[in-house]
């Protein structure tokens, strides 16, 4: 197996983590969509130097990755290629913000520090959420809630694609690969000189199967409509887990928590 | 019905793929359309299917092919891709084959007992919930087939439904073809394949119907298939 085959196969297992039957995998799409939502704008709204406040945020996914019964190591093992690009986010921070704002002992930090490790949690944060989210909802499904709440059908659409493009990418990249490393024993990776046509096949065979994939979806009835996707009516407990989970995000963001805890073993 | 009425179609300008192409099929044919790459097979099922626009008129059951009956034509006519990976595009097999019906408004119950009947009598069974990339080839094929078995169209349209396949899968394919009872539109290489599933055979070379009539009469005429970069069929020339 190659590594694209292994990514291949790992995006097959979202699909899979998707189709269990927890608690929270049997909520709403609509109702965790809006959660997320949620639970991603008041994380991204705490400011650049509460790092404190914005620790307790994490209680939120920690608490639904429990109830969802997904391993927290599966969320970093699966965004272990995009988490570094998240956490490079503020990286130079520490450069342009050299005023100490706290001392530590003898060590004084930094206003740099302290917003770069922020923006780093807040990045963490939020990607755990979206995971979470994928990793609990089907694609169609959570297409299907997203037309519910009167989101344009082409979007909807270009998300759904894209979605199932990735896999066909991946597959194409697959088959690619292995060509060129057939006719180039001994060669690590892919030559720098080979890399714009190398892309542009791929993007040319891509879009031909995606063409043919689309036309296919089409032929047997698709139309932005998400009829064939297992959504139910929106009941109780979606709503009171939409006004639940709000509700203790909005406790999590505007009470000091973190302080209060402190403030039970420091006087 | 089928009817390609005086069809005219160019990829690109000055570089006609289709020419004047007429032919009607009935109710419940099995024609096999054959011809050299680039004859223009593919592109036939594509203008039917409504996928590429055209000069000239085609017909599904007296509805004209245009944008506005699309809907109703592609509901009548289930479309075998040549590349089953292209046309299986849900997680499971289960999952791309109620993704039809219920997209035509058949209710979950109904579409699911759909689903369970194609699949027992294609013997796929075990296959329902198997993942579509871990599945082979051969039970690729067979699924895609099911998939637009489940949508119970008109006429069933296969693009090389046995190429690549080994040949007990592809005799396992044939023998399903065989016993569809709709109207099947067959374009193949694969001209044993033709002369056992099809009782009319169109011959097309650039664009053109060069030969039309009974397969066992078409598929033997060794000329013909020459004179068109074709060959006898295998059974039938070790037989001569």
């Amino acid at each position: 197996m190659n590594k694209m085959e292994k990514a291949l196969h790992e995006l097959a297992e979202m699909d899979d983590l998707a189709a269990q039957g927890s608690p929270i995998h049997r909520l709403h799409p609509a109702a965790k969509l809006l959660s997320t939502i949620a639970y991603i704008i008041l994380t991204v709204s705490f400011h650049k130097y509460d790092l404190t406040g914005l620790m307790p945020m994490l209680l939120g996914p920690v608490l639904l990755f429990q109830l969802s019964g997904i391993p927290v190591r599966t969320c970093f093992y699966k965004l272990r290629i995009v988490l570094p690009l998240v956490m490079a986010v503020g990286l130079f921070n520490p450069f342009f913000d050299r005023a100490p704002l706290l001392q530590l002992g003898t060590v004084a930090v930094s206003g740099g520090v302290i917003s770069m490790l922020t923006l780093m949690l807040k990045g963490v944060f939020c990607l755990m959420a979206s995971f979470l989210l994928m990793a609990t909802t089907p694609i169609d499904s959570l297409c299907a809630a997203l037309r519910k709440l009167h989101v344009p059908g082409l979007l909807v659409t270009l998300l759904l694609l894209t979605y199932r493009y990735v896999g066909v990418m991946t597959e194409e990249l697959a088959v690619m690969t292995d060509a060129y490393h057939l006719r180039a024993p001994g060669q690590k990776g892919i030559q720098v000189s080979a890399w714009g046509s190398f892309l542009g096949q791929l993007l040319l065979r891509s879009m031909d199967r995606a063409q043919e994939l689309y036309a296919s979806m089409l032929l047997r009835g698709y139309h932005d409509h998400f009829h064939y996707a297992d959504i139910r009516p929106f009941r109780l407990p979606d709503g009171l887990y939409l006004g639940g989970s709000i509700l203790v995000f909005l406790l999590l963001r505007f009470v000091p928590v973190a302080a209060l805890l402190g403030s039970l073993f420091v006087r | 019905m089928i009817e390609f009425q005086h069809v005219n179609f160019a990829y690109e300008k000055d570089r006609p793929v289709i020419r004047d192409l007429s032919f009607r099929i009935e109710s419940g044919e099995s024609v096999g359309l054959i011809g050299a790459n680039g004859a223009g097979k593919s592109t036939v099922m594509k203008l039917l299917l409504g996928l590429l626009p055209c000069e000239g008129q085609i017909l599904v059951d007296d509805t004209p092919v245009t944008k506005e009956t699309l809907k109703t034509i592609r509901r009548k006519l289930g479309f075998v891709l040549q590349n089953s990976d292209n046309q299986m595009f849900m997680p499971t097999v289960y999952e791309d084959m109620i993704f039809a019906p219920l997209n035509y408004m058949v209710s979950r119950e109904e579409a699911e007992k759909r689903v369970d009947a194609v699949l027992a009598r294609l013997g796929l069974t075990e296959l329902k919930y198997r993942h579509n990339h871990k599945i082979s080839g051969g039970e690729k094929r067979m699924a895609a087939i099911a998939t637009i078995l489940a949508m119970e169209p008109e006429a069933i349209l296969m693009d090389e439904p046995t190429s690549a396949l080994d040949p007990y899968n592809r005799r396992v394919v044939i023998n399903t073809i065989r016993e569809l009872s709709q109207t099947k539109i067959i374009t193949s290489h694969d001209l044993d394949m033709i002369l056992d599933t099809c009782d009319r055979v169109l011959l097309l070379s650039e664009g053109q119907i060069v030969a039309d009539g009974p397969a066992g009469e078409i598929l033997r005429d060794q000329a013909l298939l020459e004179s068109h970069r074709m060959e006898l069929p295998l059974s039938l020339s070790r037989r001569e």
